[in-house]
């Protein structure tokens, strides 16, 4: 089996399922993020105004 | 990001106009992904991490524009970086550094990657490595032979 294959079994199996924990988490990795710039990290936090488009697209995947 | 808790899945939207930064890059060339690389960026982190992450959509914010994706979420803890490092190089990947940072390269797929620290990789309970947010760059021509000289570097 392929490493890519492990993967995507391994994270089926391991799915994070509530809020809380995922709330917990986000604090765990933040914690141990180098500490960079914006530049560093392409997402961020959503400021959207009402007229902002929004274009569904097909899965990329 | 946001946890979606009807998905088990994490929606994240970049900066507006902003999608990441490339592994390596030309000197005539941006050092910031495009919208294209971005997507081929999260294509090839699918195909070679076994994640299903999703492209969602564009939003346009005063004419600018954010990419939104959707991926699962997984439990676990914060890899250490010896266990980032064992887990690539005991998987095909080369060590090189790359304006500073570890990076890795894949021969056999011509692909690089980067920004492996901690934040990025979750250790599962079964010993194997997530990736959730790597840079993650296809290489060919001169990038490609200056990383294949990078790393015969001691």
């Amino acid at each position: 089996m392929s490493l890519s294959d492990q993967l995507r079994e391994s994270r089926s199996k391991h799915t994070l399922k509530s809020y809380d924990a995922a709330v917990k988490q986000l604090r765990v990795f933040k914690a141990v993020q180098p500490v960079t710039g914006r530049k560093f990290g392409s997402s961020g936090s959503m400021q959207v105004k009402e007229d902002s488009a929004v274009y569904q697209t097909k899965s990329q995947s | 990001m946001w946890f979606q808790p009807e998905t088990d899945t994490y929606l994240k939207v970049t900066w507006p106009d902003f999608f990441g930064m490339l592994v390596l890059h030309r000197q005539d060339e941006e050092e910031q992904a495009s919208p294209i690389a971005y997507l081929e960026r999260w294509h090839l982190h699918n195909e070679l991490f076994g994640d299903r992450v999703r492209f969602v959509g564009v939003l346009e914010e005063d004419g600018r524009l954010r990419l939104v994706i959707q991926q699962r979420a997984i439990e676990g803890e914060p890899a250490t970086l010896e266990q980032i490092n064992d887990f690539f190089t005991g998987n095909g990947w080369q060590r090189f550094m790359a304006n500073g940072e570890v990076a890795y390269f894949d021969p056999k797929r011509q692909v690089a990657i980067s920004d492996t620290h901690r934040g990025n990789i979750i250790l599962m309970d079964d010993g194997l490595l997530a990736p959730i947010d790597l840079r993650v760059q296809p290489l060919n021509g001169a990038l490609l032979d200056y990383v294949i000289k990078a790393c015969r570097k001691p």
